[in-house]
């Protein structure tokens, strides 16, 4: 729980842009992550990938902002993909929340560059 | 008007009266106390400061007197050095009343609150001359919840020692922020201090940071007295490198771990003079650390007043105790609403979740748990005027319950789309209370325990109450 708020990075390059988040994204941190995803996504480089391994706090405020970017996204192909290893404890806020039919969560980076169609809906 | 000394302050005039008579004649209604100075001769005349009647001074003379043109003269110089030792008296209290004015504006309005610990702070200003101005502390989170803690001490006194002081202190919070790290810290307000204008200035320091989880104490001091530990004994930590603004510039971080029930004291060289044996001094607050520190609610205060002797002090002092109250496996913490509410929690339950004896994995979902339920509180609870919120967390028959209870108007969690906190909440919950009353909101989350087997559980300090916390109604 130590580290400070979220630190975003976005992974230069010519492909689709990669955020790395660290740290705690809660309600005083998520407009960081707002901003380098409107960021990225004004790159128009086919979606966002964003990555969450080093993330140590992640709530319902982080979760709602992947939505609603997911759902502004939404008539881009491939839009939002979410790498997150399956061992990191924060991963089951995913299943909870039963994101998987709007943002798809990869364990690898790899995994999400190589998912060509990616499923997108409205919203949760 | 019946007093003569008044009408020479209204009028500015000087009045001379041979005998007890001739004053009586004028002023029938004087005072008996006038009367029963004597019989002899009165001159009154006015004591003139910065071109206002300041006072009146006031001759008696024994016997009956015809006054010469000699006494008129050297009665007049007499008051005007009276007057000019009046107006220089005036001034030092009025600069003084300034520069103890603005040193207690230039110190923190108030400090945070950190769930486990508390932190109490005083500044006495020194009573003689212009000795007032110089000394502060400070304490404030940084945005990771770690604490800082700062004391120190500008060379010299009055208004110009209060502005460089608020300087450096604020200064010091920048610097902390920064870097993290206590030394780095002084590090660059020692740069700062050698490069300021119109002169360098030379003062003191003392910055520590403490980490809540692991109670941890990481300090620097530049020329300061050594901190003072209570634990199972009472000691002096080592002291520290040269002042800033002289010296090699270069400071060292050193460590040392708190335990619960402790208290560590950082103080200005004031407290420990007061008898000009700082041997003497220092050995007395090793003496209060065990003794009234304590017991008192105010610890900083009680340690100034046993020092002091009762006795105002002859050098300003500042004084700052934080005290490890409640770390342990039970939380219970009143905090006010404010940008380190989160984090300061968050930290406070990482430490009180271990000492529980909850596993790394369930932690981190637990805190989202605490998290949501801060988040809601801030979000809807109170209006623009705020309020505060009190958090628990205990075990509980094999379980772990975590409560937040407001006294504001709350809003449920919404379930729908938007609302996805409570879906959180619900799913990570074994039983979860929502009383709402008219005096605020209690929410209760309870689960199960979730060990991890190869992580060990932290201590519970020896100062832990035995009590047990029960919930109960809104």
């Amino acid at each position: 729980m130590h580290g400070g708020l979220a630190h975003v990075a976005i992974r230069p390059g010519d492909g689709i842009p990669v955020l790395e988040v660290a740290g705690i994204v809660d309600m005083t941190s998520v407009a960081l992550l707002d901003t380098a995803l409107q960021d990225a996504a004004a790159l128009e480089r086919g979606g966002v990938i964003v990555v969450l391994d080093q993330a140590t706090y992640f709530d319902s405020e982080g979760l709602e902002l992947l939505f609603r970017r997911q759902a502004s996204l939404a008539t881009r192909r491939p839009t939002l993909r979410v790498v997150m290893r399956r061992a990191h404890p924060l991963r089951r806020l995913f299943d909870i929340v039963g994101s998987a039919a709007i943002i798809p969560v990869f364990d690898t980076l790899e995994e999400a560059c190589g998912e060509q169609n990616p499923r997108a809906s409205e919203g949760p | 008007m019946a007093d003569p000394a008044a009408e020479v302050v209204r009028t500015g005039a000087t009045m001379l009266f041979e005998s007890l008579d001739s004053l009586v004649t004028r002023y029938p209604d004087l005072s008996i106390r006038t009367v029963l100075t004597g019989r002899g001769a009165r001159a009154y005349l006015p004591l003139v400061v910065a071109g206002k009647v300041a006072g009146t001074l006031v001759f008696v003379f024994a016997e009956h007197r015809v006054f010469s043109q000699e006494d008129k003269t050297f009665m007049t110089a007499l008051a005007g050095q009276c007057a000019v030792a009046l107006g220089r008296v005036r001034l030092q209290a009025r600069t003084r009343t300034v520069a103890d004015t603005l040193q207690r504006a230039l110190l923190p309005v108030a400090l945070p609150c950190v769930p486990g610990f508390t932190i109490s702070a005083t500044y006495m200003p020194a009573t003689a001359g212009l000795n007032v101005g110089g000394d502060w502390y400070d304490a404030f989170l940084l945005v990771d919840g770690r604490l800082v803690v700062t004391v120190g001490d500008v060379v010299g006194h009055g208004l110009e020692a209060a502005g460089t002081m608020g300087h450096l202190r604020q200064a010091l919070r920048i610097a902390a922020h920064e870097t993290g790290e206590p030394a780095a810290a002084l590090t660059v307000i020692d740069r700062a201090l050698r490069w300021s204008t119109p002169e360098p200035r030379m003062a003191t320091a003392l910055c520590g940071i403490l980490d809540p989880v692991s109670l941890e104490f990481v300090y620097a001091s530049a020329g300061h007295p050594a901190p003072v530990f209570a634990g199972a004994s009472v000691e002096l930590l080592p002291g520290g490198d040269p002042p800033l603004g002289v010296g090699t510039g270069r400071f060292r971080d050193q460590r040392t771990v708190l335990t619960p029930g402790s208290r560590l004291a950082l103080y200005t060289d004031g407290l420990v003079e007061q008898q000009r044996d700082v041997m003497t001094g220092t050995a007395a607050l090793l003496t209060a650390m065990h003794g009234v520190a304590a017991t008192s609610a105010d610890p900083a205060v009680a340690i100034v007043w046993t020092l002091m002797g009762g006795v105002a002090p002859r050098d300003d002092v500042a004084v700052l105790v934080l005290a490890v109250v409640g770390v342990g496996d039970r939380l219970e913490a009143t905090l006010p609403l404010g940008p380190t509410l989160l984090q300061s929690t968050r930290l406070a339950f990482e430490r009180t979740a271990r000492c529980i004896g909850v596993g790394e994995r369930q932690r981190a979902l637990l805190q989202v748990v605490l998290g949501e339920l801060l988040t809601n509180v801030v979000e809807h609870a109170y209006d623009a005027a705020g309020g505060d919120v009190t958090v628990r967390v205990y075990p509980e028959n094999g379980t772990v319950v975590i409560q937040v209870e407001d006294r504001g108007r709350w809003r449920p969690l919404r379930a729908d789309g938007h609302g996805l906190g409570l879906r959180i909440v619900r799913a990570l919950a074994q039983r979860l209370d929502i009383v709402q009353g008219p005096t605020g909101t209690r929410v209760t989350f309870i689960a199960p325990i979730e060990r991890a087997e190869t992580e060990a559980t932290l201590p519970v300090g020896p100062d832990e109450s035995e009590a047990a916390l029960t919930p109960g109604t809104v």
